[in-house]
């Protein structure tokens, strides 16, 4: 099994190798609505935990994706470019948005696994 | 008396008629603010949710919230208060001199009269117009305009995805000189300038009923 892990503003992190992919999640989508653009960084573009990785534009509204952890850019979803669609089909798979080379593996034992997480969104309701 | 169905179907769009709905006398207005024919309901709250209801129990009928409200509106280039026309822009600014009448026009002697009054015969310093972005990035409000220079000429004050349109759309004020439709334009988004140009509004065609 591969670590999967969930931040409190809603991304998912899954470990893949020595890459970190990260997405949004199926209640971020639910809750943007129709995505119809996605802004991604540049592929070697260094982020901090925390700080701004992306933007996920829905009809409703704009919102930034922060990196759940620290890290260069190692790849980044292009097909979100063409197709911002697949963010609400499949979140966390074909949907993903970008691939880091993490910093530090320890980053990911501070954030919620996946049960964690959804009692968080229970207690946001 | 009238059937309401058949007095519903002759009224044209801004006229209103009573009418019973669900056991509750309403006021039917034909009027709304997305472009589309449509109607405003007015009822005694207490009759509101049985007339809701009984309009959802129909096959054709799905709820909307505000964000639809919104893009429809944008579509069809009408102005949000507090964002497109506040106490700083005039009815000239914004194309809306229509809303002007005759009397007023002569006699002026109403807030404003001297700068509308004047903004009518010279032209305004800026003036309201549709934007559309070339690329997919949507501009939202507050995003900067600037020309092919780089110089600032305006503000965004409404803007996002049109989902009739299928692309991004907005809508803001630009200095009159970048007003015409097919200007080049920039949109500063997040600090990337985002090529744009200057249309005609409305995005989608009005759709009242005008009988």
């Amino acid at each position: 099994m591969s670590t999967l892990r969930f931040t409190r503003d809603h991304e998912w992190v899954r470990l893949d190798g020595d890459l970190a992919i990260v997405g949004i999640t199926d209640y971020a989508q639910s809750q943007l609505g129709d995505v119809v653009y996605v802004e991604l960084p540049e592929i070697g573009h260094r982020v901090a935990k925390g700080k701004e990785a992306a933007v996920v534009e829905s009809v409703k509204a704009a919102s930034e994706v922060y990196a759940p952890v620290s890290g260069e850019i190692a790849e980044i979803n292009e097909t979100l470019t063409a197709e911002p669609a697949k963010v609400n089909a499949d979140p966390m798979g074909d949907g993903w948005f970008i691939k880091l080379r993490l910093d530090d593996p320890k980053e990911l034992d501070g954030l919620m696994d996946e049960e964690g997480y959804k009692r968080f969104i229970e207690e946001q309701h | 008396m009238c059937t309401p169905e058949g007095e519903v179907a002759r009224l044209g769009f801004i006229t209103a008629a009573e009418v019973v709905l669900g056991g509750s006398k309403c006021l039917l207005a034909r009027s709304g603010y997305t472009g589309e024919d449509g109607f405003e309901i007015s009822l005694p709250a207490a009759g509101a949710a049985a007339v809701a209801e009984m309009l959802l129990a129909r096959p054709e009928v799905r709820p909307i919230g505000l964000g639809a409200r919104d893009s429809l509106r944008l579509e069809a280039g009408l102005c949000l208060y507090g964002h497109d026309i506040d106490e700083t822009t005039t009815p000239i600014e914004a194309t809306l001199a229509w809303t002007i009448g005759n009397r007023r026009r002569a006699e002026g002697g109403f807030p404003g009269a001297a700068v509308v009054l004047r903004q009518l015969a010279e032209g305004a310093p800026r003036i309201r117009v549709g934007i559309r972005p070339d690329g997919p990035a949507p501009a939202r409000e507050d995003t900067p305009i600037v020309n092919a220079v780089g110089v600032k000429v305006g503000r965004v004050t409404s803007g996002g995805f049109g989902p009739s349109t299928g692309g991004p759309i907005a809508m803001g004020y630009v200095d009159r000189r970048h007003a015409a439709a097919g200007t080049p334009l920039a949109l500063l988004v997040r600090g990337t300038a985002r090529p744009a140009h200057v249309v005609r509004l409305p995005f989608v065609p009005h759709r009242y009923y005008r009988g």
